[in-house]
């Protein structure tokens, strides 16, 4: 059974301009997402990978210098519709995001109840009807009902977060975004949040991006691992593959450097910082190659190309086939 | 005549190899009501007791607001507690004089959470480290020098020249956590307190941070009390693990007693909820107790995990709070489902 594409983001570009230089937070980035399917895009701080989820989103700061590339839902171009159509037709309808900071990103003045059903009635849905629904969806997620005339303030960590998830369900979209979502929660917390939007997968047929440096709790959710490093992706595979044994020798390292509960494992960790995203395209070769431990001579010559193994794919020489002769 | 009342000192006397030892620790924090009223007491800290021994490293690990940072606080000595006693060197750290205590404060190094946080933009790594120094009465120039590079060594920030007219922006993240805790231990401490000192690191860093810690507490002969919400971190570090719920230790043992013969409901859904890198987790819900820790101002009758608790047992758990049973020799389990294995 083949899978259906439901959003492809092909060569995206998002430059910032500051007084150094161009930042390329975004660097030619490509990757598909499947109906139905959880993917984690995994990197270290500064990586992008925030700035990603605003490129597909079009959640743009104003010091942007190059936006460019190709966003397809199922098969519309979103890219070359305009800010206005977007915003009434795309943004929430059908790709939505919980933000990174649940906590501090509800509207303190407004009751949750109604910032939840804001999405609708802002559409013109009657606010009783709007109602109905947000207090259908609170029931699904695990609110109690009385919270929906509560304020922000008056809820804990979770449940805030369960508000957020909820605001990003109600209008039914097709992709939800989750930046960081548990990252400032408590383990229990955490865990349940992780059980809830398991849940929610697979009842209600959505698909996740999942943006996170946490790698153990990524491995909850996880179909697919796309793993960003200094604005590109370098490699995107099967949960299943990443998690016993990674394709790319930055994911390797990654993956080694995971603090796990029990066996006795040494841990690893990686030396040096990743570069700085200002000027990078003038440096040559691959981003990773000054922190590699596998590096070839033609590593810092040229940049590697993506190959496909399988269904999947690593942009690093070390899967060329002629690598002997480099 | 004026003369002051000197006040006696009261000798505890703590078995050799104990550093420092915390015994019934209560610490309470008090509500106003508007004006004069009070409304009662945040009660952060609840009837803690647990010894630190010589080279032993101890990690505190609970949710957030479950005290750990108030107990922490309290054993640098910048909170005092309500009841109970912090001793070390065999006297009860609140009852020094003032001169004591200063003394007392550069015996303890204090290692941050939040490495961008807890230096100082302004200054270079050399005055960052050199301040320490000049607060207890160093005052040769040379000596500072020597002792800034010879601490900066042992971190690993080589070589020296380097970093050391560096402003901590010019620094990553494991570089500017390295300062922090050079200058914790600039001063020759042989306690550290490290409060979640690897938690705002991205992951390829936080190891190297941990080996670092590992590596001085080896060295060094370092006591070191680590407190983290991060279960999987403390295997690579500490000998004991404390388990820290709602102001009280439910659970005190060895790592390998926590991790593979845990005994309290509180661990036991702690260590659940600890993911671990496995593509099987997708496919799976786990069984986590619902809720939230419990008001520390109104705390639940009883047991405090009670109302979480799937293993409750009706008229004890909701009624009175459990002792410290020894089920184990040097484990202790604050939970009533033990009460027919206490060896006492």
């Amino acid at each position: 059974m083949t899978k259906k594409v439901l959003l492809n983001v092909e060569s995206l570009n998002l430059h910032f301009k500051v007084r150094a230089g161009d930042v390329r937070a975004v660097d030619n980035v490509t990757f598909q997402l499947y109906e139905n399917e959880a993917i984690v895009i995994l990197g270290e701080s500064g990586c992008g990978k925030s700035s990603l989820t605003k490129a597909i989103l079009r959640l743009l700061p104003n010091n942007v210098q190059t936006y460019s590339g190709k966003v397809f839902l199922k098969d519309l171009e979103t890219m070359s519709i305009s800010d206005e159509t977007y915003r009434k037709e795309i943004r929430w309808n059908r790709m939505s995001l919980v933000p990174q900071a649940a906590m501090t990103s509800l509207n303190p003045v407004l009751k949750v109840g109604e910032q939840v059903a804001e999405p609708l009635t802002i559409r013109g849905m009657e606010k009783d009807k709007a109602m109905k629904k947000v207090s259908e969806l609170f029931k699904h997620v695990g609110v109690p009902i009385d919270f929906i005339s509560r304020y922000a303030f008056e809820l804990s960590g979770g449940m805030r977060q369960r508000v957020a998830i909820a605001m990003a369900l109600i209008t039914v979209p097709d992709v939800v975004i989750l930046d960081e979502p548990t990252s400032a929660l408590d383990v229990l917390t955490q865990a349940n949040i992780m059980n809830l939007l398991k849940r929610i997968k697979y009842e209600e047929n959505v698909s996740y991006i999942l943006v996170t440096h946490d790698i153990a709790t990524s491995s909850e959710l996880a179909d697919r691992v796309v793993v960003m490093y200094a604005g590109q992706i370098i490699e995107a595979t099967k949960a299943e593959i990443f998690f016993e044994n990674p394709f790319h020798p930055y994911s390797k390292k990654l993956m080694a450097s995971v603090p796990k509960l029990r066996g006795d494992e040494k841990l690893e960790f990686i030396v040096g910082k990743p570069p700085s995203l200002i000027g990078i395209d003038k440096v040559p070769g691959c981003r990773f190659a000054p922190r590699c431990p596998n590096k070839k001579p033609i590593c810092e010559k040229q940049e590697p190309p993506v190959y496909k193994i399988d269904n999947d794919q690593v942009k690093c020489w070390l899967y060329d086939n002629n690598m002997e002769d480099k | 005549m004026f003369k002051k009342n000197k006040k006696e000192k009261i000798i505890y006397n703590l078995p050799e190899d104990v550093v420092l030892s915390v015994q019934d620790l209560r610490i309470w924090f008090e509500l106003k009501k508007f004006g004069f009223g009070r409304l009662g007491y945040v009660k952060a800290v609840d009837g803690v007791n647990f010894d630190l021994h010589k080279k032993e490293a101890i990690a505190i690990v609970g949710e957030s607001g479950c005290g750990k940072t108030s107990l922490m606080k309290s054993i640098l000595g910048l909170y005092i507690p309500i009841e109970g006693k912090i001793i070390y060197r065999n006297e009860d750290i609140n009852k020094y004089d003032k001169s004591t205590k200063r003394w007392f404060h550069s015996q303890i190094g204090y290692v941050q959470q939040d490495p961008f946080g807890a230096i100082a933009p302004f200054m270079t790594v050399r005055k960052i480290l050199s301040e320490p120094l000049i607060c207890n009465g160093i005052k040769n120039t040379d000596e500072h020098d020597k002792r800034i590079r010879k601490v900066m060594e042992e971190v690993s920030l080589t070589p020296v020249d380097d970093f050391i007219e560096k402003y901590p922006h010019m620094l990553s993240g494991g570089q500017q956590q390295r300062i922090v805790i050079a200058r914790a231990m600039i001063l020759q401490q042989k306690v550290l307190v490290a409060d979640e000192p690897v938690s705002m690191l991205d992951a390829s860093v936080r190891v190297e941070v941990l080996k670092l810690l590992e590596g001085l507490k080896e060295s060094h002969g370092l006591s070191v009390i680590y407190i983290t919400h991060d279960l999987s971190t403390v295997r690579y570090f500490s000998e004991k693990i404390f388990v820290m719920y709602a102001g009280r230790l439910v659970e005190k043992a060895n790592v390998n007693d926590i991790i593979y013969n845990h005994k309290h409901p509180y661990t036991d859904a702690l260590l659940l909820a600890t993911s671990e890198p496995d593509a099987k987790n997708a496919k799976i819900y786990k069984e986590i107790p619902d809720g939230e820790p419990p008001s520390l101002a109104h705390p639940p009758k009883g047991c405090r995990y009670h109302e979480r608790c799937p293993k409750m047992i009706d008229g004890l758990c909701n009624i009175e709070n459990p002792p410290e049973f020894e089920v184990e020799p040097e484990h202790f389990v604050a939970c009533w489902l033990y009460k027919d294995d206490n060896k006492n």
